[in-house]
């Protein structure tokens, strides 16, 4: 009976002891997360003395964090008032704030969209000033109609809300694999019946501002077939106008002064019949300006600010009018794991495959303007079946005026301004310029856009071009009336090369950047259809069969200049250029597969490709059976006591500041990584992210990383103090957990659209350096930002995380601002890489494309950030380029990054959730770098941890290599970072045991003990009754 | 022997339910979402313990038969905390809400499996599984 006991008892606390061993292997793989949430360290810093100085290498500018986020919350208001985009106006606008009063219509007018969901939300924190619209309306003293405010925010009204996840927000990301596209989204709107008699009289002699919202998310995206899930309403396409929506514009019409829409949306909605209804008096497009973007957006409409922000994106009359919407959305191999099954010799796909999906980007290198723009080219000059009924928006012949409400680059002003290009200067292989000279011709002061474009010569049936790109813009400053600023914009002729995957270079090698032999137009204008109308006015001698779609584009001749090369060039931006993603054009590993969009026949291009079964070759990447170990090579060095940390790499000037890096190919850095153990290069590799781990033989501390594009991420950071504990109370940039900002957030700034709209270099530096600063109080290093991939359609409901559907605005935005955040020691990480085009299944999506395409328009707005090095990080995407993984994919990440632009910095993968094709063994042998996850996604399977393969590696050279050159880049990077504040050559690491570790530790000797206690009293009872 | 081999115990019906419900727990954990070898292999040891438990109890009437409870449930634990282990991701995300629940649902149904086989193993670790 007393064996019983105790052995029962013993049975306990031995199960308590198991737990807590396992606890005590596990929970250090965790620390920092744990060690976040406590408050405790694993290790600390400590200085043996002799060093002279700070060793803070990056510093503030700021007196304290206060004067920051003053800083921030005045750069918020100026990018949401430079980024706000008047499409129409009347005369309506500006309205005086202290004698119209204003009615906001519109249910979302409570419910704005302000960013999107998950790594990119618009967030206050605790006790921080949270300013929505309305908030920004009274602070910017409008008088607005209480009651129909009371009735936006009663309780028959919430019924209406956007709320999936919470309130205003309408669409449902999913991280799953879905076999369905997603059917349902939420407007928001009311019904026209609940606007009672009273409410409606109290909107009466007042102006009304009509708010009309879309959301964003990550992982969710828009599809046309959509329905509306909010209650009685319904929509053509998820970016027209609800019947809810029209009927609340009506509405309005009947009880207000004058009829303002404000456009809460980063995703182009169709506005055509607002355009053309002479009741609306103005439209304004806000985007998503994040916390206290409103602020700005309230200056424009009280005249206090003067628009002068430009569209990010083409506004179509029908959003799916464009040939890449011909395939958008769900596409599944014949052989897919849920219905399908093995063709011929093909195996079914598995789900740990995450292989079933593909997309094929038919519509070539016409995405966005270049689509609509160059249609219009051929469309005015009778070429290229431009006129075929295919993509027409309305019954019969294509013509841009049924197509496009509003071009790309386009804008308006409270004032005039005239624009004049006065010369241009071009050189191939060096940077031009061309000088543009604006003057203020109406009444009030503002600041005008200058957008440089260019067209390129096209022969029929030739390599296929663009009728007119943007080549670059500049931002005047504000003019008086009457005053005139002459802008300079550089012409880079690498930005307009085309690339030519069928030429043979003298070196025998195959595929050419190439600007071939004829007239190039050089043009400004507002917008690219503008600018294009000036170059066919000068390439025709006529406007008279010119359209135009705005009433105030002034066409003239004159703003076009004509620049000819004689002689056709292969050469000179083709150092390094092969061919390296001929495998992800569908056509040339099953011929024929794909109709591609082509100016020599418009009528081309709009078949969707809706079956494909995988061939022997294709499978061999779908299967993730790309690399495997094995025995090579003398084996590397690991180890090795060569006496150099990582701060011995950064260069300080002479007050001790940060003033660069040693080279990268100085030999320096190989014995610096040679030190590392081969333990620590796994557990480095294996576990980047969300942190990165520390690697004390260089001593490179822990080093945080979190998203995003608005600001370092509020739930991924619940405020400032976050990451610091009292042991760090000695940093100049300590922020206490009592602190009145302890939990402000950071992620408050606007969208990439809203930033990129505001054409405003100075405006986009500005706020990269503000991370910098939040980095050096929120102790981070690297920010997952910005997104850098192009607004491909407007359906993906993850372009507020982009800047545009251009490649080269997106490029000019991405550059400048990991160029400016790198000066304050903040590592930025440009995401996604690349060719993350639509979010629904985009774990694994096969995505498939001309390579001249994915040259020209994706990867053009990721060179150059990679090639000047302006970034240190690149997150890569989860979709696969053709049937590879993107984080796997040599041609991408090694020949073209690093061969071709001299890329240096680190490679990570996007979260590593479970999916087997995303794994470390191929990520590493394809140059993808590091794994954002845990190792945990591998136990179980046959590939294992990359420590499980310990033994195997350690016998791999060419692994290995990959490893220590991965390790080269990432310490290339953080040597450049604010993560060596406060380290010097006397800094050593001293290794910490924080109280829960030992808890956890004195748990499993407790346990263990009165186990043994209890089998000894087990025993003896058991003795005893023997 | 003889007189101990005819005379099962409670103790004996108790470890015999726990090795059933750990066998099926086993098989539930085949399709949770993310799997680990250690758990499966404490698992399997634990089942394995108590059916040799069983056996030597039933056939040979030994008195280490006793153990057998207490071996299990120590085994059982182990291979539940490991199973957890690679599951934290995945439940962080439902808590984000990056994942929908029902992505966790064959997990739980595991472990809610998998406890009551320990708690089984742990009330027959205070029995004697062959009788005096």
């Amino acid at each position: 009976m007393k064996q019983g006991l105790m052995r029962g008892l013993a049975a306990f606390t031995a199960s308590l002891c198991a737990v807590s061993l396992v606890a005590a292997s596990y929970a250090p793989t965790r620390s920092a997360f744990i060690n976040s949430r406590l408050g405790t360290v694993s290790y600390r810093l400590e200085d043996t003395g002799e060093a002279t100085g700070d060793s803070y290498y990056f510093e503030s500018e700021f007196e304290s964090l206060s004067d920051l986020l003053d800083a921030k919350k005045q750069l918020a208001e100026q990018i949401g008032a430079e980024g706000t985009v008047l499409l129409k106006n009347n005369g309506a606008l500006p309205l005086d704030a202290s004698t119209e009063p204003v009615t906001l219509w519109g249910h979302n007018s409570v419910f704005t969209a302000r960013g999107g969901m998950i790594g990119s939300t618009a967030a206050a924190g605790e006790g921080q000033e949270d300013v929505n619209l309305i908030d920004a309306m009274f602070q910017r003293g409008f008088q607005l109609n209480e009651q129909m405010i009371g009735l936006l925010t009663s309780e028959e009204a919430f019924a209406y809300t956007r709320q999936t996840f919470f309130p205003g927000a309408g669409l449902v990301p999913s991280f799953e694999a879905t076999w369905e596209q997603p059917a349902v989204y939420l407007v928001g709107e009311i019904p026209a019946s609940m606007y009672t008699d009273d409410v409606l009289a109290s909107a009466d002699g007042t102006a009304a501002v009509c708010v009309i919202t879309r959301d964003s998310s990550e992982a969710a995206d828009y599809e046309p077939m959509m329905f509306n899930g909010s209650e009685g309403d319904s929509f053509e396409r998820p970016l027209a106008l609800s019947q809810y929506e029209k009927d609340m514009i009506e509405l309005a019409k009947q009880h207000s002064t004058k009829v303002i829409v404000l456009v809460n949306a980063d995703n182009p909605l169709e506005l055509e019949e607002l355009k053309n209804d002479d009741d609306i008096d103005a439209i304004v497009w806000a985007g998503e300006p994040g916390v206290y973007g409103f602020l700005g957006v309230a200056d424009v409409l009280s005249g206090a600010a003067n628009p002068s922000g430009r569209l990010p994106d083409t506004y179509a009359v029908n959003s799916a009018s464009a040939p890449a919407m011909q395939n958008f959305g769900l596409y599944m191999y014949t052989n897919n794991s849920n219905s399908g099954s093995a063709s011929g010799d093909v195996a079914q796909l598995t789900t740990d495959n995450k292989g079933d999906w593909y997309v094929v980007e038919t519509e070539g290198i016409y995405q966005g303007y270049k689509y609509y723009e160059t249609r219009y080219e051929d469309q005015i000059l009778g070429q290229g079946n431009a006129a075929a009924a295919e993509g027409s928006s309305v019954d019969g012949a294509w013509s841009y005026a049924n197509e496009v409400s509003y071009p790309f680059g386009y804008g308006a002003s409270y004032t005039t301004f005239e624009q004049k290009l006065d010369s241009v200067n071009v050189a191939v292989g060096q940077i031009g310029s061309a000088n543009v000279t604006v003057t203020n011709t109406g009444n009030v002061a503002g600041k005008s856009v200058v957008e440089l474009y260019v067209q390129t010569p096209y022969t029929n049936g030739g390599l296929e071009k663009s009728a007119v790109q943007l080549v670059g813009f500049a931002k005047t400053s504000e003019l008086a009336p009457g005053a005139s600023e002459t802008v300079t914009i550089e012409i880079d002729p690498a930005l307009f090369a085309s690339y030519d995957e069928n030429v043979t270079k003298t070196d025998g090698t195959v595929g050419a950047w190439v600007l071939e032999a004829g007239d190039y137009y050089f043009a400004i204008g507002n917008g690219a259809h503008n600018a294009l109308n000036n170059i066919l006015a000068n390439k025709t001698g006529s406007t008279d069969s010119l359209i135009s779609v705005n009433a105030d584009e002034q066409i003239s001749a004159d703003n076009a200049i004509v620049w000819n090369l004689a002689a056709g060039d292969f050469d000179t931006y083709s150092a390094n250029v092969q061919n390296a993603i001929q495998n992800a054009d569908i056509n040339k590993l099953i011929p024929g597969t794909a109709e591609y969009t082509t100016r020599a026949d418009w009528s081309k291009g709009w078949k969707t490709v809706e079956s494909i079964t995988p061939t022997a070759d294709m499978m061999v990447g779908l299967t993730n059976s790309t690399y495997s170990l094995n025995e090579n090579g003398e084996g590397v060095t690991w180890g090795a006591d060569n006496g150099l940390m990582l701060v011995n790499m950064m260069q300080t000037d002479e007050n001790g500041n940060y003033s660069g890096v040693l080279d990268f190919d100085d030999p320096t850095w190989d014995q610096l990584v040679q030190q590392i153990t081969l333990d620590e290069a796994i557990h480095f590799i294996e576990f980047a992210g969300d942190d990165i781990e520390n690697i004390d033989s260089v001593l490179l501390p822990r080093t945080y990383m979190n998203d995003g594009p608005l600001g370092f991420a509020y739930d991924q950071i619940a405020g400032y103090s976050t990451r610091w504990t009292s042991a760090d109370s000695s940093n100049p940039y300590y922020v206490d957990s009592k602190s009145p900002e302890a939990k402000y957030s950071m992620a408050t700034m606007p969208t990439e659209p809203v930033v990129a709209a505001t054409r405003n270099i100075e405006l986009i530096r500005r706020e990269a350096e503000l991370y910098g600063e939040d980095a050096l109080y929120a102790k981070e290093t690297i920010c997952i930002a910005p997104g850098a991939n192009l607004h491909r359609t407007p359906y993906c409901a993850r372009n507020h995380e982009y800047y545009s559907e251009d490649p080269v605005l997106t490029s000019l935005m991405a550059t400048n601002f990991c160029d400016a955040a790198s000066t304050k020691g903040l590592v930025t990480q440009v995401k996604h890489f690349a060719f993350n085009h639509q979010e629904l299944n985009r774990s694994g999506l096969s995505t498939f494309m001309t390579e001249q395409a994915a040259r020209e328009n994706e990867l053009r707005c990721f060179q150059k950030v990679m090639s000047t090095n302006a970034t240190g990080t690149i997150m890569t995407a989860f979709n696969r380029i053709g049937t590879t993984y993107v984080g796997a994919y040599s041609g991408v990440l090694e020949q073209i990054a690093r061969n071709e632009w001299g890329y240096k910095g680190g490679y990570v993968t996007d979260l590593v959730n479970g999916s087997m094709y995303m794994n470390w063994l191929d990520t590493v042998y394809g140059g993808g770098g590091t794994m954002l996850g845990s190792a945990a996604n591998w136990e179980g399977t046959t590939l294992g941890t990359m420590e499980d393969a310990k033994s195997k590696i350690a016998k791999d050279t060419a692994f290995q290599q990959q490893m220590q050159y991965t390790l080269k880049t990432w310490l290339y990077s953080c040597a450049q970072s604010n993560i060596l504040n406060g380290i010097s050559n006397d800094t050593k690491i001293v290794k910490v045991t924080p109280w829960w570790l030992a808890a956890i530790y004195a748990a499993a000797g407790v346990t263990a003990v009165l186990t043994a206690i209890f089998l000894f009293f087990g025993f003896k009872a058991g003795k005893k009754e023997a | 022997m003889n007189d101990t081999k005819a005379k099962k115990s409670i103790g004996f019906f108790v470890l015999a339910a726990a090795a059933v419900v750990s066998v099926i727990s086993i098989v539930l954990y085949g399709s949770a979402m993310n799997k680990a070898t250690s758990a499966y292999g404490f698992m399997i040891a634990a089942a394995v313990v108590a059916i040799l438990a069983l056996v030597l109890g039933a056939v040979k009437g030994s008195k280490l038969a006793n153990w057998g409870g207490f071996c299990a449930a120590v085994l059982m634990m182990a291979g539940l905390a490991w199973s957890l282990t690679v599951m934290v991701d995945a439940i962080g995300y439902v808590i984000s809400g990056l994942y929908q629940f029902s992505l966790l649902q064959t997990y739980i149904t595991f472990a809610i499996c998998g406890g009551i086989a320990w708690v089984l193993f742990l009330v027959s670790s205070f029995m004697n599984v062959v009788s005096e």
